[in-house]
Order: structure tokens, then sequence, then C-alpha cells
């Protein structure tokens, strides 16, 4: 075969694989899709939790059959109304950001008690920061003073893809997660092992921070600590439907 | 016929008890006294003087006791005496030979017994009353003896004894003579059976009663085979297992094997065989049901006819029942994790009145979760176990987003559409890309869905702006009223994302929403299939009226409000209906009345006051025997009190506007209840005379013994005379002759 039949050869594959990329992208734009979004904190880094929530979306993509938007993710303030257009969002940080005003708390409590559901994630390593702190005095405030509970291992989140025992992320400060419960529901969890910090890709897709100190294996439950979140806020106590079962099919009779 | 006497007894007036009181001391004291007062004389003159001395003791103090005769006039009577005679429907059996009934048959043994009957009257009064429906009516002799007493109405001999006690109140109670075959079905019946005190029945069975004799007609002759109720609860839960507990009896009938048929109006459901030994025999059998459907349904069971049997009537009996909704059980499949399907669920985990099963496909082939199968909390999609064996168990099935190609699902939607057309269940799709693919196109899931599929469906992400149609704004998913158009709420909520394009509408398929662009391209359909419902919504995009709605103080409850009215009438929830007819007795007594109660509510299902509502009760034969008028109260609450004046099973229905609602079924208890089991029953006769000491016989045995009666006469009083003793001038004569002769023997024996 001669250099220039090569050639020939070659640009019709690649025009054949872009095409057939396209297609599957327009297909895919076409599906319904859930979007993740990041809750703006004053003075925190957004950049970084858009960058960590993609490469979620992505292994959440891979991995189950959500049909996610893998491009970068919204940063959204409080008071944003597409806010509401996101039923999930993740709140990073590390310093204190001062905490919302009156509207923002507004909007924050009708979100939170229409449906919404806000990961908490303290991205210090030390798992006690003042973000975390202020966050958790904040979100408890517009609830009303509720109080922050923490998840039994065997809590549907636990188990609503894999199976996990406790949560995970860059560091391990701490084997259990907390959360603030409305109606049944988990509207508020609050992690503190900078679980996005796990998840967080540099520009050439490799991951970005190194997790300690159980390396690869620590990170590989951090993504599935991750697509656990996801799952639940799409599917809730599900979960602990199956476990009961064979008792309501049962009942039925 | 009354007796009169003369009677005369010797009294004191001072009383009996003073008499002894006073009368013995004083005796006793004057004796002693006159004994010690004696002079020294010679033996003889000394005992003359003392017995002397104490006969005036005695006739000193018996006069001072003032003695009197009093003389009674007594009118004497004997015990009056009832005679009851049964007048009720099992009287009109005809087992007595040669066509006669037991009336008759009581007729005929009175006129044998004329004499001993006459015998009674000359020495008591006697009255007569006919017995039925626990009443009494006065009778003559005559109206037995000629056969003019019609044999009608139930057996209740405690209640026809409490109005026989409640008759002679204040005066003798009479004894009883009591024809009666003793087929009670009223609570003497009951507390026989049941070993209870008779006399906790009510004051006709009370200790202080007259004797009860009870004659019952022959009960040789009877033949019958009846089927009877023991025990069925009026209120049944949907899909659920209900018991029905009957009686099969045999009389005067050898061994037999009996089907027993239970029907739903004319449809045959079940048939059982019981063996029955030889007669008398009872056998309770039971059937099983599971109600499919809500609302009222009447039943009945039967037996055959057999040749000879003195009752036919009791061959069948008929029940209502009023099928209930307890909880709204729920089959979720959701084919992709979404927005939509986790919004939709939590409206359903909300809802307590919900039984809620999930399944969420949460890897489909293509994804790969990167771990072992033990480290996944995923497990098998049961296909077989939910759609093979307890679809039936659920009310609703929601397709969301849901593609059965890679479960071998399609397979079982035979099922699917069995249980929509014949057993009412609901059906809801939504839709989402996965939706209305290529087996949505089968022949079985097209004939229960409300859209046409010439291929499998087309998806656009793009935004829904949409509006309701004409049908749609009368429909009850949109406007439970009918008549209030839903399109102010409707053009609040948020337009749409995503949406499926390309259905035909199939008969009897409604379009409630459409696009609002120039395609009108349906985007919610509605239809009836068979006994079940079935609704289309051709997007994935409805959670948009929950969260997203809430952003500017949008009405969250929109959302809410949308599927909860969309649940109710695919499932047929009758606690959605806006008008519902209930009342909290169906099986009535004669004379019984129910309370029928209409509650009527807004489209938020608050109580409407002031409604007017148009109620009408139909006849066990069609015709309408009442209507009336009647509007809700405060509490939104309409009420009506009906009373069924003949046997069998009566409608109610209530019209609101122009919505009607019912049936709502009343049994009127009828003869089949008295002649049920018509048998003579000698052994409750029995414990019924034996209660109130008298005797139990049968026709046969002769007339019964009422020598007691006859000594139970009792006395009266009609004029009295007192006659004072100790004022007369003989006993004032006697003490002083006395007197005198003692003074005489002393100054004759030289005492001063």
């Amino acid at each position: 075969m001669t250099v220039t039949r090569r050639l020939v050869a070659l640009v019709v594959l690649s025009t054949c694989v872009l095409t057939l990329s396209d297609a599957v992208a327009q297909r895919s734009r076409q599906r319904p899709v859930v979007e993740l979004a990041v809750l703006r904190a004053d003075g925190e880094d957004a950049d970084r939790s858009r960058r960590s929530l993609r490469a979620l979306a992505a292994k959440v993509a891979r991995r189950t059959s959500v049909e996610m938007t893998t491009t970068e993710p919204p940063v959204l303030g409080a008071s944003d109304p597409k806010l509401f257009d996101h039923p999930l969002v993740f709140l990073a940080g590390s310093d204190d950001f001062g905490g919302w005003n009156e509207a923002d708390s507004d909007a924050l409590r009708t979100y939170l008690t229409s449906g919404g559901m806000i990961v908490l994630d303290d991205a210090s390593g030390k798992g006690d920061s003042a973000f975390r702190e202020r966050a958790r005095a904040e979100l408890s405030r517009i609830l009303g003073g509720r109080e922050f509970t923490p998840l039994e291992d065997d809590h549907a989140l636990f188990r609503s893809y894999y199976l996990l025992q406790r949560p995970w992320g860059r560091v391990d400060v701490s084997d259990v997660l907390q959360g603030l419960v409305l109606d049944g529901r988990v509207a508020v969890i609050d992690s503190r092992n900078d679980l996005l910090g796990a998840l967080e890709r540099d520009a050439l897709g490799g991951w970005a921070r190194p997790v300690h100190p159980g390396g690869r294996e620590q990170r590989e439950r951090a993504l599935r600590l991750g697509v656990n979140l996801v799952l639940y806020a799409l599917t809730l106590d599900y979960k602990e439907d199956l476990v009961h079962l064979p008792l309501i099919l049962e009942r039925r009779r | 016929m009354n007796e009169v006497l003369e009677r005369t007894s010797l009294i004191f007036e001072v009383g009996a008890t003073r008499a002894w009181l006073y009368g013995v001391p004083g005796v006793i004291l004057l004796s002693v006294l006159g004994i010690l007062s004696v002079p020294s004389l010679s033996r003889r003159r000394q005992a003359v003087l003392r017995v002397l001395r104490v006969l005036l003791a005695i006739t000193l103090v018996l006069l001072a006791l003032r003695p009197a005769l009093r003389k009674e006039r007594l009118s004497v009577s004997a015990a009056p005496l009832a005679v009851l005679v049964d007048a009720s429907g099992s009287m009109g059996v005809k087992d007595q030979g040669d066509g006669t009934s037991r009336l008759d048959g009581l007729a005929a043994w009175t006129a044998e017994h004329e004499d001993e009957l006459a015998e009674l009257a000359e020495g008591a009064v006697v009255d007569l009353f006919a017995v039925t429906d626990g009443g009494l009516r006065a009778i003559d002799l005559t109206e037995l003896r000629e056969g003019k007493l019609e044999a009608a109405g139930a057996t209740d001999l405690a209640s026809a004894l409490d109005a026989l006690a409640e008759r002679y109140a204040g005066g003798r109670r009479p004894a009883v003579l009591l024809l009666s075959d003793g087929a009670d079905r009223g609570p003497l019946a009951e507390a026989v059976a049941a070993g209870a005190a008779l006399e906790e029945l009510g004051p006709g069975l009370s200790k202080d009663g007259g004797p009860i004799w009870a004659v019952a007609p022959s009960s040789g002759g009877f033949a019958d085979l009846a089927v009877d109720l023991a025990a069925h609860d009026p209120v049944a839960f949907l899909r659920t297992e209900m018991t029905v507990r009957l009686r099969v009896r045999s009389r005067g009938l050898g061994r037999l094997s009996v089907p027993v048929s239970l029907f739903s109006g004319d449809e045959l459901l079940q048939v059982k065989s019981v063996d029955l030994p030889p007669s008398p025999a009872e056998v309770e059998l039971t059937f099983v049901l599971e109600p499919v459907e809500v609302g009222e349904a009447s039943f009945r069971v039967s037996v055959p006819r057999r040749s000879g049997e003195a009752v036919v009537s009791n061959n069948e009996v008929r029940f209502p029942v009023r099928v209930v909704r307890d909880r709204i059980r729920v089959l979720q499949v959701v084919g992709r994790p979404s927005w939509d399907g986790r919004f939709l669920r939590e409206l359903f985990k909300r809802d307590p009145a919900v039984d809620l099963i999930s399944f969420f496909i949460l890897r489909s082939a293509w994804d790969s979760p990167e771990a072992d199968v033990h480290e996944l909390s995923l497990i098998p999609f049961p296909v077989d176990e939910l759609f093979g064996q307890k679809l039936d168990g659920f009310d609703l099935i929601v397709f969301q987003n849901f593609n059965f190609r890679p479960y071998r699902i399609e397979r079982h939607l035979g099922q699917v559409r069995r249980h929509v057309e014949e057993r009412g269940g609901g059906l809801l799709v939504v839709g989402g890309d996965l939706a209305f693919a290529a087996d949505y196109l089968g022949e079985d899931l097209q004939s229960v869905l409300p859209v046409q599929l010439a291929r499998p469906a087309r998806w656009s992400s793009d935004e829904v702006r949409f509006r309701p149609t004409e049908v749609g704004k009368r429909h009850p998913v949109l406007s439970p009223w009918g008549g209030t158009d839903p399109t102010p709420w409707l053009s609040e909520l948020l337009p749409l994302s995503g949406i499926q394009t390309g259905f035909g509408l199939p008969p009897g398929a409604e379009v409630l929403l459409e696009t609002a662009d120039s395609d009108r391209s349906p985007l919610l359909v509605a239809a009836e299939r068979g006994k079940g419902r079935s609704l289309a919504l051709l997007s994935d995009g409805s959670w948009r009226w929950s969260l997203p709605m809430a952003s500017g103080g949008g009405n969250v409850r929109s959302y809410e409000r949308f599927w909860r009215q969309a649940i109710r009438w695919l499932i047929r929830d009758e606690r959605s209906s806006l008008v519902v007819l209930e009342t909290e007795r169906r099986r009535l007594s004669p004379g019984e009345s129910a309370e029928v109660r209409v509650h009527v509510r807004e489209d938020d299902y608050s109580p409407r006051p002031g409604a007017e509502v148009a109620l009408r009760l139909v006849g066990p034969t069609g015709e309408q025997l009442e209507a009336a008028t009647a509007t809700t109260e405060e509490d939104g609450i309409a009420r009506w009190t009906v009373l069924p004046k003949n046997p069998g099973l009566h409608v109610v229905w209530a019209r609101v506007g122009d919505r009607e609602v019912g049936p709502l079924h009343l049994e009127r208890v009828d003869p089949a209840g008295e002649l049920a089991d018509a048998a003579v029953n000698l052994e409750l006769l029995e414990s019924l005379s034996e209660h109130a000491e008298g005797e139990a016989s049968e026709t046969g045995d002769g007339f019964p013994d009422l020598r007691r009666l006859r000594q139970e006469r009792r006395s009266r009083v009609e004029a009295a005379s007192l006659h004072p003793l100790w004022s007369t001038w003989w006993a004032f004569g006697l003490l002083a002759v006395g007197l005198s002769f003692e003074w005489w023997l002393r100054r004759r024996w030289g005492l001063a």
C-alpha cells in the first residue's frame, strides 16, 4: 500500500471516528441528565470543587446507569434561582466564609425543605476547620436549630450502590459521616475527610492530590463514597425497601 | 273466676309483740304476788286461793292486752294466665302432615283441648296474644281456631316476654302458656346457645316472673336443607383475603353430599362440596375471597333444592360487602436513576397511605462498577417474582423511563394487561428516553396504553410548554370537580424539560395536556382500560414542578397536587372522591333504620357546607321507593335516615350536581332469616321453661299439667271488721265475779 493510500485511509477512518463520536455526544445531549453543582462559599476555590465534581460525574456515568453531565459543573450562589434546578450541590472549603445573609438563608431553607441536598466537605485535611464549624452552625440555624447526627454504618447512604462501612476522602481523620435529617431524608451531609480532594484531577487528567494514608485503595473508596452520595440523592432510602422486601411481600398476602 | 270466703281471727289490739312482751311477765308477776300473799290456812284452802289468784291474774292481763275479734271477707282467685301464640314466619312451615302448617297444628290442638282451656278460664284471668317480631297483639281464641292468624315476621321470644312484662307492670305477673315452635332468631336463641343466664335478657325473663309452659308443634315431619351465614365481615380490604363462614344444615334428610356455590351477582365464583351426615346435621364451611374492586359488592351463596323440603327460601343467603382500600400498593420501576424518579418516590413515601416498592435500575450492561459483586449492593431484578407472582398485589404499576428489553419482562406483559383490564389495576407510564421503546409496541401492553405507537417514540430534550385541552379542563386528573377550570394553577407550573413524540391516540384515549406549540403534541393522556385505568405522561420533567418551583416562591405543592389527583384517579381511590356515601349499619332488622351520610368536599378536600344532595332509595326489585334532598352541614356531611320496609337488598344513590355516587347497599333482614333454621327447637323451649319453672312439651304429649297454676291462688281482703273483747260487759262481769268470789271465800275462812 502506498503512502498516499495509507493517508487517505487514515483520513477516512478519522472522519468516521469523529462523526461517530459526534453522534454519540449528540445522543448523550438528548438524554435526560443529572448535573452536579457547587454551592459557592465566599473566599473558597470553587474551581477545585468543579474539577472534583467533573471527575466524580465521569465516574458515576461510567460505573452506573445514571446519565451525568460531565462538563464543568456550575457554581451557584445561595440565592441563585438555578440552585433549585440542582437537587444535589457540594459546599467545600477550609476557612471561615462568614456565613450567609438573611436572603441567602431563606433561600437555602426553602431549598433544603423542598427536596434539595447539600454535601458539606471540609477541605482542610484536619476535619475541624473554621469552614466546617461555620457551615454546620449556619445550616443548623437555617433549619431551626436542628442538630447534626451521626449516620450509622447501615444507613442507606452506605449501600446506595457500593457496600461501604464508613466515609473516606483525601485524608482519614474521621470514620463517621454526620447529617441533618428532614422527614427521613438526609438534607445535609457533613464529610470531614476532604472527599472532593481525593477526586480532583489535574489539567492532564491525573489525580491532583495524594491521598493519605491509604493511597490508591483509599482513593478508590473515596470515589465509591462519591458515587454513593449521588445515588443516594437520586434514590433516597430505596435500598431499605429491598432489605424489607420479603417482609413487605409477605405482608401483602 | 273468684271465690268469696269469710275468715275470723283473734288479735290483740296492742299488737302481738307487745302482748308477749307484757302479757307473760304480767301474769307471772301477779301470780307470784297473789301466791305469796296467801295466809296460813289448811293446805287445801291455800291451794284453792292460789289457783283462784292465778286465774284472776291471767284474766286481768288478758283484758289489759285488749283482745279483739277480726272478721274478714276474702276474694280468692287463681294466677292470671297469658296464652302466647307464636305467629312468626316459621309457624307457617307446612310440616304437620297433609300440608298443614304449624299454626294449623296448634289450632287443632286448642280445639282438642278446649275443655282444659275453658277450665283454666274459670279459675283465672286468661289473656290471649299473637306473638311476632318481638311484639304482642291481643287476639281471640276463635282467630286461632279458624286459621285467621297469618304467619309472618321474625321469632323473638325474649322481646315478646319483655312486652308481656311491660303490659302487666304494676300488677301480678301472669303465668304463660307459650304455643311456639321455638325457632327463635333473637337474643334468646343466642343466650341459650351460649349457655348464658336468661334473666339478664330483660324483665320478661326475670326471676319474679310467672312460670312458662311451652307447647311446640310436632317436629317429626320437617325436612329441610339450608345455608346460613355464620360470620362475615361487612367491610373487606381490596386484594386482601376475606373469609366468609357459612353453616349448611339438614333436617329430616339422610346422608347428603351437597354442592355449595358462591356467586358475585350472577357470576359463579367458587363451588365447594360438603358431606352432611344423616339429619339433624350441621357443617361449617369457609369461602376465602380476594376482592379486586373497590366499592359495594353483593354476594350470594346457594345450595340446591331437595324434594320435599319444607322451606326453600333458606337454600340461599345474600350478603353485601363493602370493599375498601386499606393502603395504596405501588410498584415503581425506574429505568435509570433521575431526579424525576427520585421526586416521585419521595412523594409516594411521604404518603402514609402508600405501600411502595421501588426498583431503580442502577446499572446497565454497559456500565462498569469496577468492583467485585460482593462489594456492590445491587441485587438481581426479581422480575419473575414481581411480575409473575406478586403483580396482583399492587394497585398501581409505575413504569418510569423504563425499557423492558434487558430484563425479559416482555413475557409478563400479558399479566400486566390482565392486571389492568381484569383486576382493575392502574398503570402509569412516565416518559424519558428509555420509555415507549420497541417493547411497548407489543400487543399486550399496547392494548392498555393510552397512546398508540407505530414505532418507538422520538425523544427531544427541549423545553416543553403546555396547556390543558378542553377534555383536560373537565377531567378528574386536572379538575376533581369537573367544573373548575384548572388553567390557572397549570399556568403557574414551570415548563417541562423533555418530551416524547410520535404517538397516535387509540380509541378511548383522552389527551389532557398538550404542547402549547403548533404541533399540539400529546403530553398527558388518560384512558379507561377494562376495569382499570392507564395514564401516560410523555415527559420525565414533572420533577420541575417540585424543587425548581420553590425558587422565587412558587407553589411547590402543585407537584404533589398533580400527582395525588392522578394517582387517585388511576386507582379509583374512593377516598379521593369528592362525594362519598357511607353508613354504619348495612344489615337491618325489621323496623330498624339506617343513617346514610354523604360527605361532600371541595377541590382541596375540605368539607363543603351547604351543598344540595339528592338521595334516592331503590328497592330489591329495582323500583325507586323513596327520594329526598338534604343539605350538607358545617362538617360537609348531609344526613338521611332510611327505613327499608320490605326484606331484601336495597340500594341508596346520592347526586351532587351532575355527580352521582353509589350504590350503597342496605340489607333488610328478610323472612329467609327467620326461616334460615326453621326446625322446631324443643331444646330452646325446654331451656326457657326450665328457667321459668315450667315445662315444655309437644302437641302430641297432651295438655300440660297446669295444676300448680290452680294451686297458686291468691286472696284479696275485700272487707274487714274489728270486735273488741276487753271492753264488753261480760268481760268486766267475769273479772268482778272472780274477785267477789275470792272476797267471799276469804270472809268465810275467817280472813279479814
